[in-house]
């Protein structure tokens, strides 16, 4: 699919994406267009030496075996639910549904349990089950009784996203074939569209969304924005807000009740974390209409200028899960080629705010 | 490799020509392969320490 100067490739046996340019797209097109190599160099025969002629050729056939690499499907796992792990028992009202997770110790507890505090409940009713334990090396995730995944404990990031995966299909009453993916990165609702913010971690998108949602936008998603194939909107993703020590300075005159937080020690090299609650937006899903990615650069003017296919992608695709069925991928693109692209560098807040007000307005 | 039709080798051949070496030559080395997760994950836990399941 074209995006200006650039095509995005997408390739089904490595469910991989490629962007190239558009001379390079030609070359690429030329090349499937020959019959033989040597009819291949006959078309390119005016333009190139015949070392470059080789050369070229050489590249383009590195160039397609990375792109079809195959890709692997996670196995499907099997395994029998240890019940004796149930120590630590809790139920979280979220939507319409009682969720109860049992975990095996608090440390287990604090891979789920801080980003969803806001929902715990005394019930003792349930309408879905999950399991999550450590045994040996690995975490298990169940859902009602049944194994979902095991992961080496050190990917427990995979048994977090696993597990919003499956909440995120109780709550919006999908299956996991139902999303196109789950894009890395925080989105915003002004209650008629939204706006994925998007950035590598430590980019300041979860700041930005958390200063946002206290001046009058609600946050849809946190760090996992859920993107639905039947009519591409973002979904809702209830967790709270993660925000880094090196934000609290920023947010606490902004956050009514910011010190009455509990401070969360999980991952040292993260730091310390507190987990801000937002209220739930009125709808549960909302198109989106530009992704932004975010820049905080301390001292910097507010700026948002348009930004290219290429930078996105780069830093969303390989942080990001995206279904690799054919379908999923073709509407994926069709997505990207709906919405706006741009590049917000930020520092100060009521600036950035008014920003984002008037780009909501310009949508 | 698959079969075409005549005219569009021409205006293949032709666009080739037009975009000239240089820019054809630019245009080999500025490619990106993205693999995206074969999972569901959260936000990547920094490799270096600190991971709480060590």
């Amino acid at each position: 699919m074209c995006f200006g100067d650039y095509w995005v490739l997408w390739y089904a046996i490595s469910n991989s994406y490629s962007i190239v340019h558009s001379d390079y797209k030609q070359l690429l097109d030329t090349y499937f267009s020959s019959n033989t190599e040597l009819e291949y160099a006959s078309q390119v025969l005016e333009v190139f030496s015949e070392p470059e002629r080789t050369k070229l050729l050489e590249h383009i056939g590195l160039y397609l075996k990375n792109c079809n690499l195959p890709y692997t499907l996670p196995l499907k796992p099997t395994g029998t639910l240890d019940s004796t792990k149930r120590k630590i028992v809790k139920y979280y009202q979220i939507a319409s549904k009682t969720i109860k997770i049992s975990f095996c110790s608090e440390l287990v507890l604090k891979t789920i349990h801080p980003a969803l505090a806001q929902y715990a409940t005394d019930v003792a009713y349930y309408d879905v089950n999950f399991d999550i334990y450590l045994k040996e090396n690995t975490l298990f995730l169940y859902q009602n009784e049944k194994l979902i995944t095991s992961v080496l404990k050190t990917d427990y990031h995979h048994i977090q996203g696993k597990f919003m995966m499956r909440l995120l299909c109780t709550i919006h009453h999908k299956e996991e074939v139902d999303w196109i993916g789950t894009l890395h990165g925080s989105t915003i609702t002004d209650g008629h569209s939204s706006i994925v913010f998007v950035g590598k971690s430590g980019s300041g998108k979860s700041t930005l969304s958390a200063l946002l949602a206290t001046h009058g936008f609600q946050l849809l998603a946190d760090d996992v924005s859920p993107l639905l194939y039947e009519d591409q909107h973002i979904y809702y993703n209830p967790s709270a807000i993660s925000i880094k020590e090196g934000a609290f300075k920023v947010l606490r005159p902004l956050v009514n009740g910011f010190e009455d937080i509990d401070i969360v020690n999980f991952n040292k090299a993260k730091g310390q974390l507190k987990y801000l609650p937002c209220s739930q937006p009125k709808a549960t899903h909302y198109p989106c209409k530009a992704m932004v990615l975010v820049n905080y650069k301390a001292d910097s003017e507010t700026q948002l200028e348009e930004t290219s296919i290429k930078v996105l992608l780069e830093t969303i695709i390989e942080d990001s899960w995206i279904s690799p069925n054919p379908i999923h991928a073709e509407q994926f693109l069709n997505w990207l080629k709906s919405i706006k692209l741009y590049r917000l560098t930020y520092s100060n807040t009521d600036s950035v705010n008014e920003t984002v007000a008037t780009l909501f307005t310009q949508l | 490799m698959k079969k075409d039709n005549n005219t569009d080798k021409i205006t293949r051949k032709e666009a080739i020509s037009k975009m000239g070496k240089y820019a054809a030559l630019t245009a080999v080395g500025t490619f990106v392969i993205l693999n995206p997760l074969s999972s569901q994950t959260q936000s990547t836990p920094p490799q270096t320490g600190g991971n709480p399941f060590g």
